[in-house]
């Protein structure tokens, strides 16, 4: 795998919560409860009554390829999952062949 | 939409769609978990098959209160008789497909224990065979007048 690809989740996840520090107080005024799907390097969002919803306004106004960062608004995580209890370290790389 | 799905001994609830990746798709049983509010959850061992579309990162509060980031992925699944999109999460380690209180955003979920079945739909969707028993009791009421 050509390491130059490889994705750093924990950075990305790093720079796109900076950002989101800095619209917090904004979207937690109005839109609690609801997805947004942020791009740190554009500083820009896109909300939706679902995460998906989100998603696909952020994928449709962006490049192709284009990573976002999922938050609910107001929440801690995005998705909670009540019946896992330890904690999973996914393998699965975006870098992976396509 | 109407999606029919069964309890099973154990009174877990499933229900069977397909989940499309970029090029691949599988058929699955899915359990329904409220107790997992993301739409969909893959198993390392069927996402890998898929070419999944990566979307971003997102994070995901375990049970036990922790919390980490995960990849989160686009795919399309046959729901019913609609396809839609669907954000899906993916974790090694497990090996059912979990579909989540998420996914049932706008929907109808109807669980009878007794019969071992569940409905999903859309609100205002009539069961077809909802329907058909109304008219036939209409039907009676109607012959006994």
């Amino acid at each position: 795998m050509n390491n130059e690809n490889q994705f750093d989740m924990e950075e990305f996840g790093r720079k796109s919560e900076e950002y989101y520090n800095q619209i917090k107080a904004t979207l937690e005024n109005k839109y609690k409860g609801k997805y947004v799907a942020l791009d740190f390097e554009t500083k820009k969002y896109w909300l939706g009554e679902t995460a998906t919803e989100a998603l696909t306004k952020a994928r449709e106004n962006s490049p192709p390829q284009k990573l976002f960062y999922l938050i609910q608004i107001g929440s801690p995580a995005p998705f909670n999952i009540q019946s896992i209890t330890i904690r999973q370290h996914p393998k699965y790389d975006f870098a992976r062949s396509h | 939409m109407i999606l029919h799905g069964l309890i099973d001994d154990k009174n877990q609830l499933w229900v069977t769609i397909t989940v499309a990746g970029n090029q691949k798709q599988t058929e699955a049983r899915a359990i329904l978990d409220t107790g997992f509010t993301g739409e969909i959850l893959l198993p390392l061992s069927i996402a890998s098959t898929l070419d999944l579309i990566p979307a971003g990162v997102g994070k995901c509060e375990l049970a036990d209160g922790s919390i980490s980031k995960q990849k989160i992925f686009v795919a399309s699944i046959n729901w019913g008789t609609q396809t839609r999109l669907v954000t899906v999460s993916v974790m090694d380690n497990i090996k059912d497909v979990l579909i989540g209180g998420g996914l049932l955003h706008g929907y109808v979920l109807t669980v009878d224990f007794k019969q071992k079945q569940l409905i999903i739909k859309e609100p205002g969707t009539d069961d077809p065979q909802i329907v058909v028993v109304a008219k036939q009791i209409r039907k009676k009421k109607i012959k006994r007048r």
